[in-house]
C-alpha cells in the first residue's frame, strides 16, 4: 500500500511552523500510543491530537469508537501463508482492540487457538473480525491500532 | 476542484486517467488486484491500495472494496474509466450516498441509455434518428408479422435485454420471421433472462459513426465532431478514426448539433457519445455510451481537447469551459487498438514482454500502460495500448500510420500490429471504402492468410 511520502521540507519556506518538529511530534504520538502531544517554544505552541484515521488524510471523518457500534459484526477468515503470516481480506481500517481504552485481542506471545479473534478491520461503519485460521503464538504484530489496511496486507504473524 | 481522485480500473485507461488528474493537480489513488501490482499507474499513482485478488468479481468490480478504499484514503472523486462499473447506475448512486461524486453522467440517465428500448424511445422523442422498427417489444407473430411488412425486409429482431451485438437474428422474408422470433427469444432468455424482442429494419451495409458530446449537467452541451469505427471483428472495434471518410463539413455539423441539441434537453453531464448506424445518407441511432469511451483520442488529436480533463471539471462542477465555436476540427486521426492476440487467429497470447519499443515522431500518440519487463495478465481484457496518429489529412495520416507501425516492436508476446500493417497497405481501406461487415469478410476470405503462415 502506497501514502504519499513526506513533503520536503523547502515547502514551507515562507511558513513560522518547523514542520520537521510537527512531523517528528506526529511520529512520537503514534509510536507511544497518546492521544495528544503539545510543545511550547518561546512563544510558539504547537499541539498534535490523534485521531483513530490515517494520518495522511484529512478528508476522512473519524469513525465511532467501536464499542458504540451495534453495526453487525462478521468473522472472516484471513489465510496465513506458510510462514504463519495472517493477511487482510479486505480494505478497511485496523484495530487491535475492541475499543480505545480495551486491552487488545492479542499480544506478541499471545496463545491462540483457531477460530479466536484476533483483530478487527472497519469499513463503513461495519466491524469484520479477523480469527486466527491456525493455533500457534502470536510472534509479531505488523500493523498499528486504526491503521489502513488493503487486501493482502501482512497483520500478524502466528507461529 | 477535487483533491483527490481515486481510480477504479486498470491498464490503459486508468494511466490515462492518472495522467489528467496530475495535469489537473489532483492527488491520485489507484486501486489494483494483485494480478496487477506491477501496473504502470499503480508505480505513478501518489497512493494506492490493493482491493482483491485477480477476479474482476473481487476487485474491479468489488463495490465495498471500492469504497473502503476511498474511505480510508479520504479520495472525495472516483472515476470508473470504461467497462467495470463505468455505466453501473446502482454504483452512481451508492457512491452518491457516501459523498463520494462519480466522474460520470446522472445515475437516472446510466439508466435510461442501459436499457435499449427506453433508449431508443427517448432519443427518439429528442429529435435523434432512430431504426425504424417496431414501437415497443413484441407481442405476438401476427404482429411482427404486420411490422415487418410495413418495414420492409429484411428485418431484424433484437433482444431488449440484448447490446454489444448479442441477441441479434435477421429474418430476410415473411417466410423466414417466424423461425427468427422463436430462436430469438429462446436465446434471449438463455443469455440474459429475459425474451421480449423488439423488431428493426435491417440495415445491410451500413457504417458505424458515432458522436462524441459533452454536457454541463445544466442544460449546456457541445459536440466533438464524430468518430468511423465501422472495421470490428466480432462487434469489438479495431481500427477506428476522425473525421469518418463517409461525411461531409455540412453534415457533421448537421448530426453534431441533433446530437448536441438532445443532450441540452436532457440536461446531460458529462461525456457521451451517441451511436449511429449510417447507410445512404442516413443515420439511424443503435445506443448511446454514457461513459469515456476507448477510442476518445482520435477525437483529442482532431480538436486538441483533453476530453478527460473536461470531464474532471465538469464532475468538480465546473461550466463548460468550450462553446461549440471553439471547436475547431484540424486533419485527420487513426487508431489503432494493439491487443496481445495473434494477427491472422486471435489466439490471446498473454505473458512477459520483453523488448518493448514504441513509436514516435510528429502526430504520433501511443496510450498503452505496458512497459519492457511487464507481464500481461490473463485475466482481463487484451489491450496491450492504443496507437493513435495525426495528420494534416487523412493520407498523411496513413502514411504515418505506416511508418509507425514498422517502428513499434513488442518482443514476448503476439501482437495484432501485423494486422494494422496488413490494413494500411489495403486499397479498400486507403479509400475509405468500408461498412461494419469489410474486416470479418476480408478475415473470412482469407486477408490474413499470408501472415499465418
Amino acid at each position: 500500500m502506497k501514502y504519499p511520502g513526506p513533503k520536503p521540507a523547502g515547502n514551507n519556506a515562507a511558513s513560522p511552523i518547523d514542520t520537521d518538529l510537527v512531523e517528528a511530534l506526529a511520529k512520537m504520538v503514534t509510536r507511544l500510543g497518546l492521544s495528544e502531544i503539545e510543545v511550547a517554544h518561546g512563544d510558539l505552541k504547537i499541539r498534535i491530537g490523534r485521531q483513530i484515521s490515517a494520518a495522511v488524510t484529512q478528508h476522512v471523518a473519524p469513525p465511532p469508537s467501536p464499542a458504540s457500534v451495534s453495526a453487525p459484526q462478521l468473522t472472516t477468515a484471513a489465510t496465513p501463508d506458510a510462514l504463519g503470516t495472517v493477511k487482510s481480506p479486505m480494505v478497511g481500517t485496523a484495530y487491535l482492540r475492541s475499543a480505545p481504552d480495551a486491552a487488545p485481542f492479542v499480544e506478541i506471545g499471545s496463545r491462540v487457538r483457531v477460530g479466536d479473534k484476533l483483530l478487527l478491520v472497519e469499513a463503513m461503519k461495519t466491524f469484520n473480525e479477523i480469527v486466527a485460521p491456525r493455533a500457534g503464538t502470536v510472534t509479531g504484530i505488523l500493523i498499528e491500532d486504526g491503521q489502513p489496511v488493503e487486501y493482502g496486507q501482512p497483520l500478524l504473524v502466528i507461529e | 476542484m477535487f483533491d483527490k481522485i481515486l481510480i477504479a480500473n486498470r491498464g490503459e485507461i486508468a494511466l490515462r486517467i492518472l495522467r489528467a488528474a496530475k495535469e489537473l493537480g489532483i492527488a491520485t489513488v489507484a486501486v489494483y488486484s494483485t494480478a496487477d501490482a506491477e501496473a504502470m499507474h499503480v508505480k505513478l499513482a501518489d497512493e494506492s491500495v490493493c482491493v482483491g485478488p485477480p477476479p474482476a468479481r473481487d476487485s474491479y468490480l468489488n463495490i465495498p472494496a471500492l469504497l473502503a478504499a476511498c474511505e480510508i484514503t479520504g479520495a472525495e472523486a472516483l472515476h470508473p474509466g470504461y467497462g467495470f462499473l463505468a455505466e453501473n447506475a446502482r454504483f452512481a448512486e451508492i457512491l452518491a450516498d457516501h459523498h463520494i461524486v462519480f466522474v460520470g453522467p446522472k445515475a437516472e440517465h446510466i439508466r435510461m441509455m442501459g436499457d435499449k428500448i427506453e433508449a431508443k424511445r427517448t432519443v427518439n422523442a429528442l429529435g435523434i434518428p432512430c431504426v425504424p422498427g417496431s414501437a415497443g417489444a413484441i407481442t405476438g407473430d401476427h404482429e411482427a408479422a404486420a411490422v415487418a411488412r410495413e418495414l420492409g425486409y429484411p428485418v431484424l429482431v433484437k433482444a431488449s435485454a440484448g447490446g454489444g451485438g448479442r441477441g441479434m437474428k435477421v429474418a430476410r422474408s415473411a417466410d423466414e420471421l417466424s423461425v427468427a422470433l422463436a430462436t430469438a427469444r429462446l436465446e434471449a432468455k438463455t443469455a440474459f433472462g429475459d425474451d421480449s424482442v423488439y423488431l428493426e429494419k435491417f440495415l445491410e451495409k451500413p457504417r458505424h459513426i458515432e458522436v462524441q458530446i459533452l454536457g454541463d449537467g445544466r442544460g449546456k452541451a457541445i459536440h466533438l465532431g464524430e468518430r468511423e469505427c465501422s472495421l470490428q471483428r466480432r462487434h469489438q472495434k479495431v481500427w477506428e478514426e476522425s473525421p469518418s471518410p463517409a461525411l461531409n463539413a455540412c453534415q457533421r455539423q448537421e448530426i453534431g448539433e441533433i446530437c448536441a441539441s438532445a443532450m441540452r434537453k436532457l440536461g446531460y453531464a458529462g461525456l457521451g457519445t451517441i451511436e449511429f448506424l449510417y447507410e445512404e445518407g442516413q443515420f439511424y441511432f443503435i445506443e448511446m455510451n454514457t461513459r469515456i469511451q476507448v477510442e476518445h483520442p482520435v477525437t483529442e488529436m482532431v480538436t486538441g481537447v483533453d476530453l478527460v480533463n473536461e470531464q474532471i471539471k465538469i464532475a468538480a462542477g465546473s461550466p463548460l469551459s468550450l462553446t461549440q465555436e471553439q471547436i475547431v476540427f484540424y486533419g485527420h486521426a487513426i487508431e489503432c487498438r494493439v491487443n496481445a492476440e495473434h494477427a491472422a487467429t486471435f489466439r490471446p497470447s498473454p505473458g512477459a514482454i520483453a523488448y518493448y519499443h514504441p513509436p514516435g515522431g510528429l502526430g504520433v500518440r501511443v496510450d498503452s500502460a505496458v512497459y519492457a519487463g511487464y507481464t500481461i495478465p490473463p485475466t482481463y481484457d487484451s489491450l496491450v495500448g492504443k496507437l493513435i496518429v495525426h495528420g494534416r489529412n487523412r493520407n498523411e495520416a496513413l502514411m504515418r500510420l505506416r511508418r509507425s507501425l514498422d517502428e513499434f516492436i513488442i518482443d514476448g508476446i503476439d501482437t495484432t500490429i501485423p494486422l494494422f500493417q496488413t490494413l494500411v497497405r489495403n486499397a479498400d481501406i486507403q479509400n475509405g471504402l468500408y461498412d461494419i461487415h469489410w474486416l470479418e469478410k476480408f478475415l473470412a476470405t482469407g486477408g490474413m492468410d499470408v501472415a499465418a503462415a
